[in-house]
């Protein structure tokens, strides 16, 4: 009995797999995926809605009344607002026809965050569109209006978990603009990847530090970077730098000294964590990355086949991040 | 007339010494009548020094110039409270701010909170020095400069301090002919031009700004300049758009430019001679887009339609 | 909450503003405390509203769903029952409205919302009820769309808009169902209202119940003759026929007083051309029907009682229209079966000795029953008996005796319950017969309106060889009241309908006025035959005369074709709309302008300013220089300097419409400037 139920039911599921496949299929050959996608009768699917629903039963309810007392006057309303259902059918299409979805970007995350992924909802005729309902599978939801912009940005937030590209799948937006009795909705595939980075993985020092200078320390020299203490007061220090305040308490002449890194070039190389596997390298990479990155300092990258020369800055971290997230994946592939 | 007259001598004056750059000398101007500081962007040696004397002597301002280092520190530029050990006090000497022009050289050269002194002393118009706030003198305009090209040891300025300059400028090299009379005028010795002549004094810089404050923009104009912020903020090639200080700033010069060239209205090509110069550095391309900030404003220039619907 | 779920603050206002308008035509028929109920919940969910109270917990939710409950009951003494039912459901209506967070609970409200719309027109289908509904309907879809629009926290007048226009967009096809879908009769019983305070005839007449009825001004009856209007003098409307007497009272039989072999009335023999009329009754609550005698109904469903009367099977809950034939001078029952006159001729055992002797006395002089009614008639007509609205009372157990001997004044149904108990007490079979004389003839449409205030009894008298006879005591007393109406007959004593002196009929003196209130009523009568009375009969004829034979071919692309018709245009409207928010006539015309511009091959991009766009096309265009600069300068003063007016688009506007350029002559232009 309980063999022939799994079995059933694995049957089942086997089945409802396979029209999922089909549908995918279909719903690939009718909407592929696109930068940017006009909703047009094609991609567009209508259907009534639950309320739609329920709102036929009230109007059943509401003709079964008209028959029982013979009103003319509640046959009236009863075919008035069923006719209403019907012209609804075009108002909910039109809000939805005409729709441009354009893929703006998606934001680089570490793994376990959420990303944000910004997509931009554009008419094409200045008429107003209202309650549109975004979300992909698992992101949060969006609940935009078209009616005094052109255009809106809508941002999505969705959780990413492996290093590469993330692709959020299929964007789903509906409507059921006027009257919540129909629902219009599109499942879109939009050509839009977002950027997962390696997971920071500390270590506790940088093990065999390469860097430019030969003896391989963080050398400190003088610079006006953090306070760093006091020395007596020589001729041809800056007035500037004098500690006057000490000065006026009697104190000796003293002059602040305050430090800076040097300008000096850390490689952060693969083969620094030798031995270990091949996610935890870039791991431990990534965590060194963001660290120099937080103090500003210089510092390059050199995988197997990528090398970036030192530098600093929003962008070149950017760009070394983005190597570690795809090393040995091709480009947005899966 | 009159305007305008006293905008062409100015030119005139300051081109005579920086040969063929006068749609910059223009701009920066305007920057300055807007009461604006400006950014120079450039490479070392293309006259941003010579260009912001010349302005100063100019207007006849009094001009000082720093040279940005990474050691140089806030006191540096703002001045230090030193204690006299004679009358057992402090007094305080003032630091290079103190002028009407400052020229801040190679600005990206020093460090973040060097930069951030100066940006807040620009924002406000005074100087705090501890605990003691000195008005700055007036008017008090700042020429920095900064060197594009990314180099080891410099600190670009952020996106959001970007946004304190009224104007950012590139002079670019010059024109084969401007650099061609440049060489003649090196071999005959004539290049010994001391400082130009003061062409605007304190009052007629007044005059300007009253003339520029009666500059009128239509509604339509308005129109047109809230179609180009909203382009920035709603296409993906922008990643952030106009700001409104970034639109009021694009408003200000846009009179100021009508104002330089005495018409009592702005018309859309006021706004779209400013627009490079004063949007280009507030705008950030998104990540997809190749182009720059220029890139952004020409498309800016070419999509956004000039005539409502 | 799911973003989805939300009520905007907009659609809140949309519900409470529906919410009223919803109860408000209910209010007369609702106990006071289900419209506190009302205040109750809009202020509590306003609190909610307002962060201050919270929604109701479960415990109190079902207490007040339990109080609510227990309060109909105790107001109606009863749950089953049309009224009962509408104010429960108005209560819940309430009650909902106080739990309303999410837009589920919303849909739940406003489709209710519909339904209460519905319970409306089963008390009354009139033409303002009907117009309010639509406002009703109105608003409710307006909330409906407006919790639709999220984040839009303030009125929008495109919301009531959008509604409006939806809604109009569903009238032709609703009217294609409405004049197409196939009658049934009802499904199964449904409950009925309760007989409450209708005005009208009731099945018992006891002296002073007519006389009360004349104080009413409200319309009975509206009848549409086919050809002529009969003299009004002729129009008796027979309604009730009284055949029994039992203390003072007059009362008709019931069906069970009726032996079967009586139950089916003889057929009468008719001939002749009959007068051809549609009735539509206002609702009566009541079974019979009026009709001028002897009347046959046309349509299907009316019966025939045994004394000849038209009936409905149900009582009339709503307005009913029915159609009727009448042969007036055909001679009814010309064989009286033993049973009938021995009814007919049926008094109270005691009681009123005077005028039986009386009566005895007269019919033995009068020498046969056709004189003694002359007689009869010829009494009342003689000697002074007064015709009024004010009889005085009477009282003791000889009212008829002290009627006709002493007091000598009365109504019509005191002449008439005099009339027949001497004929019943002489032996000559009689009967009271009940229902309305006259009407008032609207000169805009043709229609006779009957109003209660013509209400009026008489009697009918069985004689050998002519069957029954209709004989009207009243006309004895008072010609004019059948001449002229009860308003002339009662002007002397000033009391038509003085106990209603707001009554538009009181103000038929001023012309305006009652030219407004004729106007309306023909409008009502309009109403009332096309839309109220539509039934299948008028249904298959309306058919029958578009359509020839019905075949479901016929009938499916009627359907189809109807919703392509309205359908189609809706859809090219709304996916061929242009920009709803215009521009500044100055840019339209310059985009004029551009247009001519680009028919030239020149066209401007969206970055070029008009003077830029100026410069290049005067280049290519040298012979039309002129005309460039004229518009280009033109646009930039308006559009730029500030000196936008009138005066000044006007002349742009003139200039652009000018300028037709053309390439050819453009190009020979140019070749000649050459």
């Amino acid at each position: 009995m309980d063999s022939v139920q799994t079995t059933v039911e694995r049957h089942r599921s086997s089945v409802r797999k396979w029209v999922r496949n089909r549908f995918g299929k279909w719903v690939n050959r009718r909407i592929p995926p696109a930068r940017e996608v006009t909703l047009d009768q094609r991609r567009i699917f209508i259907f009534p809605s639950r309320t739609g629903l329920f709102f036929g039963c009230s109007l059943l309810v509401m003709l079964v009344a008209a028959i029982n007392f013979e009103n003319n006057l509640s046959y009236a309303l009863t075919f008035l607002l069923a006719t209403l259902f019907v012209v609804a059918t075009l108002h909910t299409y039109a809000n939805l026809s005409g729709l441009t979805i354009r893929a703006v970007r998606a934001q680089a995350a570490f793994p376990g965050q959420q990303s944000e992924f910004l997509v931009m909802v554009e008419r094409s005729k200045q008429r107003d569109h209202y309650a549109l309902y975004l979300k992909w599978p698992g992101s949060s939801e969006a609940m935009v209006n078209l009616v005094d912009e052109d255009s809106v940005k809508v941002q999505l937030h969705m959780p990413v978990d492996k290093r590469g590209w993330f692709h959020p799948g299929r964007l789903l937006v509906e409507s059921t603009y006027p009257l919540g009795l129909l629902r219009c909705w599109t499942w879109i595939d939009l050509d839009l990847y977002a950027l997962v980075y390696p997971r920071p993985l500390s270590s506790a020092e940088l093990p065999g530090l390469a860097t430019d200078t030969p003896d391989g320390a963080a050398a400190m020299v003088m610079g006006n970077d953090d306070f760093y203490g006091f020395r007596d007061y020589r001729k041809g220090d800056s007035l500037r730098q004098a500690h006057w305040k000490g000065f006026a308490k009697g104190q000796a002449l003293q002059t602040k000294q305050y430090t800076a890194y040097a300008d000096r070039s850390v490689w952060l190389d693969w083969e620094l964590f030798a031995g270990m596997g091949v996610e935890q390298r870039l791991s431990h990479l990534c965590y060194w990355v963001l660290a120099f990155d937080e103090r500003r300092e210089e510092y390059g990258l050199r995988l197997p086949g990528v090398t970036i020369a030192p530098a600093v800055g929003e962008k070149h971290r950017e760009q070394v991040l983005k190597e570690l997230a795809l090393f040995g994946i091709g480009d947005k592939s899966r | 007339m009159q305007v305008q007259g006293l905008v062409d001598g100015a030119v005139k004056e300051v081109g005579n010494i920086l040969l063929g750059k006068e749609p910059q000398i223009r701009l920066a101007l305007c920057c300055l009548f807007a009461r604006g500081h400006l950014l120079l962007e450039d490479l070392p040696g293309m006259g941003k020094t010579t260009l912001s004397h010349a302005l100063a002597s100019v207007l006849g301002l009094s001009w000082k110039r720093v040279q940005f280092t990474s050691d140089l520190l806030p006191a540096d530029i703002l001045g230090v409270s030193v204690f006299d050990s004679n009358d057992a006090s402090f007094t305080f000497h003032p630091g290079p701010i103190f002028t009407q022009l400052l020229l801040a050289d190679e600005i990206n050269r020093t460090t973040p909170r060097t930069q951030s002194a100066l940006l807040e002393a620009m924002a406000e118009g005074q100087v705090t020095v501890e605990g003691e706030t000195r008005p700055l003198p007036q008017p008090f305009f700042v020429i920095a400069t900064q060197n594009p090209v990314h180099q080891s040891g410099t600190y670009p300025l952020p996106e959001s301090q970007l946004d304190r300059f009224l104007m950012r400028l590139e002079l670019g090299y010059p024109h084969p002919q401007a650099e061609r009379q440049m060489f003649e005028r090196r071999h005959s010795g004539a290049m010994e031009i001391s400082n130009p002549r003061q062409c605007i004094d304190m009052e007629q810089l007044e005059m300007i700004r009253i003339a520029v404050s009666k500059v009128h923009a239509s509604e339509n104009l308005l129109d047109y300049l809230q179609r180009l912020v909203a382009h920035t903020r709603q296409s993906p090639e922008f990643e952030v758009g106009l700001s409104p200080r970034g639109a009021l700033a694009l408003l200000d010069c846009a009179k100021t430019w009508a104002a330089m060239h005495n018409r009592g209205h702005v018309v859309p090509e006021d706004l779209q001679a400013v627009l490079p110069a004063v949007a280009a550095h507030r705008l950030v391309p998104s990540g997809d887009y190749a182009g720059d900030g220029d890139a952004l404003v020409d498309l800016l220039r070419r999509e956004v339609d000039v005539i409502g619907r | 909450m799911n973003v989805q779920q939300q009520v905007p603050r907009n659609a809140l206002m949309w519900i409470i503003i529906s919410l009223f308008a919803l109860v408000a035509p209910h209010v007369s028929r609702l106990p006071v405390w289900v419209l506190a109920v009302y205040v109750v919940a809009v202020v509590w969910r306003l609190q909610v509203h307002r962060g201050r109270w919270s929604f109701p917990g479960r415990w109190v939710k079902v207490a007040m769903t339990v109080s609510g409950f227990i309060g109909i009951y105790a107001s109606y003494g009863t749950l089953v029952g049309l009224e009962p039912t509408v104010a429960l459901l108005l209560t819940a209506f309430a009650l909902k409205f106080i739990e309303l967070s999410q837009r589920k609970d919303a849909y739940v409200l406003l489709f209710l919302g519909y339904f209460i719309c519905i319970t409306e027109f089963l008390f009354s289908q009139d033409l303002l009820i009907t117009l309010y509904s639509v406002l009703n309907v109105l608003l409710v879809t307006t909330a409906l769309v407006a919790l639709h629009q999220p984040g839009q926290n303030q009125f929008n007048r495109g919301t009531i808009r959008l509604a409006g226009v939806m809604l109009l967009q569903a009238v032709p096809l609703m009217l294609v169902l409405f004049f197409v879908f196939p009658r049934f009769g009802p499904l199964w019983t449904v409950p009925l209202k309760s007989h409450t305070a209708k005005t009208g005839m009731s099945d018992f007449m006891k002296p002073g119940d007519v006389a009360s009825l004349s104080q009413s001004a409200d319309v009975a009856f509206r009848v549409k003759f086919d050809g002529e209007i009969p003299e009004k003098s002729s129009l008796y409307w027979r309604g009730l026929v009284f055949s029994r007497l039992e203390q003072d009272v007059w009362s008709g039989l019931g069906y069970y007083d009726v032996p079967l072999s009586e139950q089916r009335p003889e057929p009468v023999a008719t001939s002749g051309r009959p007068l051809r009329y549609t009735v539509i009754m206002e609702s009566t609550q009541q079974n019979w029907l009026y009709g001028l005698h002897y009347a046959e109904a046309r349509s299907a469903g009316v019966l025939q009682s045994s004394d000849y009367r038209m009936v409905s099977p149900a009582p009339l809950e709503t307005e009913y229209m029915y159609r009727v034939q009448s042969w007036t001078d055909v001679p009814v029952e010309l064989e009286l079966s033993d049973w009938r006159r021995r009814t007919e001729t049926k008094l109270p055992p005691q009681g009123n000795p005077r005028t039986r002797k009386l009566a005895r006395d007269m019919r033995a002089q009068a020498g046969s029953d056709e004189l003694f009614v002359q007689q009869v008639l010829d009494k009342f007509n003689l000697e002074e008996y007064v015709y009024t609205l004010r009889p005085g009372a009477l009282s003791g157990s000889n009212r008829i005796d002290q009627f006709l001997l002493e007091t000598r004044r009365g109504f019509c149904e005191h002449y008439a319950s005099a009339f027949v108990f001497m004929m019943r007490a002489a032996g000559v079979p009689a009967r009271v017969v009940a229902g309305y004389q006259g009407g008032e003839v609207n000169p805009l449409n043709r229609t006779v309106i009957v109003h209660q205030f013509d209400a009026h009894a008489w009697a009918e008298v069985w004689l050998e060889n002519q069957g029954w006879v209709r004989v009207d005591p009243t006309s004895a007393v008072s010609p004019l009241r059948i001449q002229m109406g009860l308003e002339e007959a009662m002007a002397s004593e000033g009391s038509f309908l003085a106990a209603a002196p707001l009554s538009p009929l009181r103000y038929r003196g001023i012309p305006l006025l009652n030219q407004l209130r004729l106007r309306y009523d023909a409008l009502t009568y309009r109403w009332q035959s096309w839309v109220v009375g539509f039934d299948s009969e008028q249904q298959f004829d309306l058919l029958h005369s578009m359509f020839g034979e019905i075949s479901t071919r016929i009938f499916a692309t009627l359907l189809l074709g109807s919703w392509a018709l309205v359908l189609v245009p809706v859809a090219i409207s709304l996916f061929m709309k242009r920009d709803t928010h215009p521009g500044s006539p100055l840019d339209k015309y310059y985009r004029m302008f551009c247009e001519r511009m680009a028919g030239l091959g020149l066209v401007r991009v969206p970055g070029e300013t008009p003077g830029q766009f100026a410069q290049r096309t005067m280049a290519e265009l040298p012979a039309f220089g002129e005309q460039l600069q004229h518009i280009t300068g033109l646009y930039n003063t308006l559009a730029y300097a500030g000196e936008m007016d009138k005066a000044g688009l006007a002349q742009f506007a003139r200039a652009v419409k000018r300028f037709k350029p053309n390439r050819r002559r453009a190009l020979v232009e140019e070749d000649n400037t050459i």
